[in-house]
């Protein structure tokens, strides 16, 4: 099942603005649900250009979906470092490797699975590493009861995320968040639909379990002072 | 989360969460930071980049085979892969070595601009920037069977040159020769052609160039494969501007010191050096030499006075020593870079026409200021045997050494004053004047890639 994205493909006005492609090409470029990114002849046109070695045309796919991307590598990674690194990396290995793309309507798949390699590259290297990122989060925290159980359950879906392996994070993301279908997911990560279809269970049943987990734990007593 | 949820409603908590948790924007730096490491990067070529891709990979449900069912696919796996072999080698474009002397196809054109080695096709596309960094790179050669790239290096603090090859495809690259020892000389000093070039031996496995040891000018001779450059010929015996026989036996060199100055052949390996010709040269003279691609004649130039050479014709075996247009021409005329085409059936050369201009009226002035010189290189074409030579109608060139186009449809040399870069001329006089364009600064020197037809 997928959802689609409310964020996926969306390229910022700045970005558009900086891309030079207001007016007529922006229509070209908004899909009917209104996202805007590069599609079609626009994407074919880029990559064309691209394959001829126009760093131009590079530089405007790169402008369009590098926010994209980084949002995927940094949902897989969980560090914005490291995830500026893999898209970097991704990138950079498209336009090394972009004359080589037969099928130009084949490169987001193309640039998702490069992504993905570069993350799972991240992900060995941060283990081998063993260096720990400290995330501070915002200094202010909800008031409202409701607001405070909202910001609970994200704390437990993200440790219960973070508990997984990186390839059930991959398969998630770019299901859940990228809005692949499972056959684009599975094509994208090489691997068979059974394989995509059975990751995807497990990475939610194993997701699932580490928040139950949470919730069988202690939790704090709180003393009053007296 | 202490309640019980179902399935698709904790799918739903899960996309929710990510949209929530996934950043909105990618760092701000991040795009120029893409961009900054492609521009610095080679992009590779096609076919070999094609092999790194997957490029229609379909998920596909695994099962199991079993007894028959398994035979058949594994059959059929087979066939596969044969047909994935046959159509991967009728889509690559296989590099193929270059016929070794004679015409060739057009491959890439390789040369220096501002520092850095670059290629690209004639008309500017598929432009690649070889290297990259400080060091001042130089006088790219294609290597006769179009696999390899050779080329100067300089470092920018100063230091030896070094002498780089690399494969065509963009691997490979490494150094053949770091001549600490040597100082590699400008081919003359008045030429801003720097270093002197290094001539490739015909099966593309040995450079040889010039260059000073121990005050002398010497011949070495470097492989590809690690071992240290070697010094050929006489140790007393002045020689500069090497360059190959067709069928790799021979040297042919300047050698020498005025006036006993000449052009030399030797064997390869260093022995046997003797002159070929007899004609009274200066210093910088009997420079330049080409074999004709059958390797029965060399065309080179050599003169009376420093500014005035003249192309001269000689057989391998040194009779038949002449100069189509001897002139008389004076110090006006300088003939330079004659350059079989590949067919050998044309040379091709840089004819400087020194004019003086004189003030035209210098009535009323105290003192009458001096003449101007002005220089007009232009490309000239002559059959082998020195008839029916004449200029070539494009002027706005450089003073630097043409090179014919493996189809030999083609010359290029260096355009002067502008704009920057090359100039294709059709030695024919019919298509029209093409430009490759280039770095104002420091580019002098192309080479056409040599492809099998």
């Amino acid at each position: 099942m997928a959802y689609g994205s409310a964020t996926a493909g969306i390229v910022p006005k700045s970005k558009m603005e900086q891309m030079g492609l207001a007016g007529a090409h922006t229509r070209e470029w908004v899909t009917s649900e209104g996202a805007s990114r590069p599609t079609g002849s626009m994407q074919r046109e880029l990559v064309v250009r691209a394959q001829r070695g126009d760093l131009e045309a590079f530089s405007a796919m790169t402008m369009a979906c590098s926010d994209r991307l980084f949002a995927i590598a940094r949902l897989i990674l969980r560090a914005d470092d490291r995830a500026a690194d893999a898209v970097q990396d991704a990138l950079l290995q498209a336009w090394l490797d972009i004359r080589g793309l037969k099928d130009p309507d084949r490169f987001d798949a193309w640039v998702y699975r490069l992504l993905v390699r570069a993350c799972y590259r991240s992900a060995g290297e941060h283990r081998r590493r063993a260096v720990t990122e400290i995330d501070l989060g915002p200094a202010s925290g909800p008031t409202t009861p409701d607001a405070q159980r909202q910001i609970a359950v994200q704390d437990q879906l993200a440790r219960g995320f973070e508990r997984l392996s990186r390839e059930q994070r991959a398969v998630i993301v770019l299901h859940h968040y990228a809005g692949l279908s499972l056959v684009e997911a599975a094509a994208v990560l090489q691997i068979p639909l059974g394989t995509m279809q059975s990751r995807l269970s497990r990475a939610l049943r194993a997701m699932r379990a580490a928040i139950e987990a949470d919730d069988r734990l202690p939790g704090l007593v709180e003393v009053p002072l007296a | 989360m202490n309640r019980p949820v179902a399935a698709n409603e904790f799918e739903r908590m899960v996309q929710s969460w990510l949209v929530a948790d996934a950043p909105a924007a990618a760092p701000s730096r991040l795009d120029a930071a893409v961009v900054e490491a492609a521009r610095r990067a080679r992009q590779r070529p096609g076919w070999l980049a094609a092999l790194r891709i997957d490029q229609g990979w379909q998920p596909r449900r695994l099962e199991l085979p079993s007894g028959r069912r398994s035979l058949q696919l594994a059959v059929m796996l087979l066939l596969l892969v044969l047909a994935a072999v046959l159509v991967a080698s009728a889509g690559r474009p296989v590099h193929r070595p270059a016929p070794l002397s004679g015409p060739a196809r057009n491959g890439l054109v390789a040369f220096d601009s501002d520092g850095q080695i670059v290629i690209a096709n004639a008309d500017g596309t598929d432009r690649l920037v070889l290297t990259s960094g400080s060091a001042s790179r130089s006088t790219p050669i294609w290597s006769p069977d179009g696999l390899r790239l050779a080329f100067w290096s300089k470092p920018a603090g100063g230091g030896p040159l070094a002498l780089t090859v690399v494969d065509a495809d963009g691997g490979g690259s490494h150094v053949v020769s770091g001549p600490s020892a040597f100082t590699v000389p400008s081919l003359t000093t008045r030429i801003a052609v720097w270093p002197a070039a290094p001539d490739w031996s015909p099966d593309g496995t040995r450079l040889a160039f010039g260059a000073t040891v121990a005050g002398i000018s010497r011949i070495v001779v470097a492989t590809l494969d690690g071992k240290a450059p070697t010094l050929v010929g006489d140790p007393t015996l002045p020689a500069l501007s090497p360059v190959w026989s067709p069928d790799g036996g021979r040297i042919a060199f300047a050698g020498g010191h005025y006036p006993n100055a000449a052009l030399y052949v030797m064997n390869a390996d260093g022995t046997g050096a003797r002159p070929l010709t007899a004609a009274p040269a200066t210093v910088g003279s009997f420079e330049a030499a080409r074999w004709s691609p059958d390797g029965r004649h060399l065309v080179y130039q050599a003169g009376e006075q420093s500014l005035a050479h003249g192309i001269w014709l000689v057989d391998a075996d040194g009779s038949h020593e002449f100069s189509p247009d001897v002139g008389p021409y004076g110090a006006w005329v300088d003939d330079l870079w004659p350059t079989w085409s590949p067919d050998g059936r044309l040379i091709a050369f840089v004819r400087t026409i020194n004019s003086a201009i004189q003030p035209t009226d210098c009535s009323g002035l105290a003192s009458c200021p001096p003449e101007t010189y002005v220089t007009q290189p232009q490309i000239f074409v002559m059959n082998a045997d020195g008839s029916d030579l004449h200029g070539l109608s494009q002027t706005g060139i450089d003073n630097s050494p043409p090179q014919w186009s493996p189809d030999g449809t083609r010359i290029i040399t260096t355009a002067y004053p502008a704009p920057a870069g090359f100039v294709l001329i059709d030695p024919q006089g019919i298509a029209p004047t093409t430009y490759l364009a280039a770095a104002a600064n420091g580019s002098s020197w192309a080479s056409w890639e040599r492809l099998a037809p």
